[in-house]
């Protein structure tokens, strides 16, 4: 945090008389109304609905003598304004879901991760997305649940860093570039890089725990040493 | 992340900024990275800030408005190095400021080590009536600071909060009454301890 956010955010906690704390307000409203709108319409909506956001994030941080601003502990190294676009960010979410709702369902979400393609890129060990799909037959659903039980151990042997690495690519689908900005990667192509040495080095581990090689699923495979030819 | 328990609970705000902002430990930062890996919900809201954070620091950059006519600055804007995303120490340049006459910088030096007190930037003139445009950024290419004099140099106030050790980028482009324009291209220092 600079020092005039610093100098304005103490002017405005620590303001001893109503007059004062209105103006340190209306000075921080002034300072951080850009911010905030960016936020409020980030979110979507025309322009009454991000207004709406707006006003009701104001209100929200205005409410029992800042209490909210009082949580902001500067450490010296993260901004304000980062911090400010977190808070802002979910009282919008929370302005949204007291009107709508939560945003969607999870109930599809679920089966949509499941046919994701981590396993694709394994090669062909196994194709967890015809397996899901083609349900009717047990065998294949019990042959599916082993090879995600395996590629779960597998995935939970690997540094934090690396496992956030695969949910941001495979589950939940982001861009090398807006992996690399997240992460802190200096660019795509670091992301791409890690990926694969990511990508073999579950390779090796699903093959150490039985899976002998890329190739077609035999359906007639046992629990617990799935064939591949 | 004192008080929380890393796998069920969300993540602070403090947390989720400091996190984007690149200032947690590396423990707390592992901390931080084993919750994400398990809870979709702060990885979609780390990815939304993050993407928030860039696009309003990026944006910061493109607000030169110049007291010139609207083809000059048209034309400034073109030559402008559009972004700098410089990491780790492995530097990318995707402006289009190859071809564009170069201003001669006297200090510091690419690589200089500077004292917190002593940070300053000093160029040759380019042309008279030069209008110059300083920015500097951090290693992230985030704008920490900018400044447009018609002087020849130009100092960082205190109160920009740079942090000793860490790696900062600076350039100079020049802005001539004829539309034309020269840069420094973009510099790198480090703030000493």
């Amino acid at each position: 945090m600079d020092d005039r956010t610093s100098t304005d955010l103490s002017r405005l906690l620590e303001a001893v008389s109503p007059s004062e704390a209105d103006a340190a307000w209306a000075t921080f409203v002034e300072k951080h109304t850009r911010l905030i709108l960016h936020v409020a319409r980030s979110l979507g909506g025309d322009h009454d609905a991000a207004m709406d956001r707006y006003t009701y994030v104001l209100e929200r941080l205005e409410d029992d003598d800042y209490r909210r601003l009082r949580e902001y502990a500067p450490d010296g190294r993260t901004r304000f304004t980062t911090w400010l676009v977190v808070v802002v960010r979910r009282l919008c979410l929370d302005h949204y879901r007291s009107r709508y709702g939560r945003p969607r369902g999870t109930g599809g979400e679920e089966a949509r991760r499941t046919r994701r393609t981590l396993t694709d890129h394994l090669e062909g060990h196994v194709d967890i997305a015809r397996l899901a799909s083609s349900a009717p037959n047990p065998e294949h659903e019990l042959l599916a649940w082993d090879m995600r039980s395996r590629l779960a151990g597998a995935l939970a042997d690997l540094p934090p860093r690396d496992r956030v690495l695969l949910a941001l690519k495979f589950e939940d689908g982001r861009s090398a570039r807006a992996i690399a900005d997240i992460m802190a990667f200096p660019t795509p192509f670091h992301v791409y890089r890690r990926l694969n040495r990511l990508l073999a080095q579950l390779r090796d581990r699903l093959e150490a725990t039985g899976v002998d090689k890329p190739g077609p699923v035999t359906p007639n495979a046992t629990h617990g040493s799935p064939s591949v030819q | 992340m004192s008080g929380q328990n890393a796998s069920s609970e969300h993540l602070s705000p403090a947390h989720v900024a400091a996190y984007v902002d690149r200032a947690l430990s590396t423990e707390a930062r592992r901390i931080v990275e084993l919750h994400l890996a398990d809870c979709e919900e702060c990885r979609q809201e780390v990815a939304e800030v993050t993407s928030l954070v860039r696009r309003s620091r990026h944006r910061g950059w493109s607000y030169i408005m110049w007291p010139a006519a609207a083809a000059a600055a048209i034309l400034v804007l073109a030559v402008l190095p559009s972004r700098v995303d410089e990491r780790q120490g492995q530097a990318l340049r995707t402006g289009a400021d190859e071809g564009v006459p170069a201003i001669t910088v006297v200090r510091p030096a690419t690589g200089d080590s500077l004292p917190l007190d002593g940070i300053d930037f000093i160029w040759r003139s380019f042309a008279p009536d030069a209008q110059y445009n300083v920015r500097l950024t951090t290693a992230e290419g985030s704008e920490v600071w900018r400044t447009s004099t018609r002087d020849t140099s130009a100092a960082p106030p205190p109160n920009v909060g740079l942090v000793p050790g860490r790696t900062y980028f600076w350039y100079v482009d020049a802005l001539l009454p004829d539309g034309n324009s020269a840069t420094t291209g973009i510099r790198r220092f480090t703030v000493g301890p």
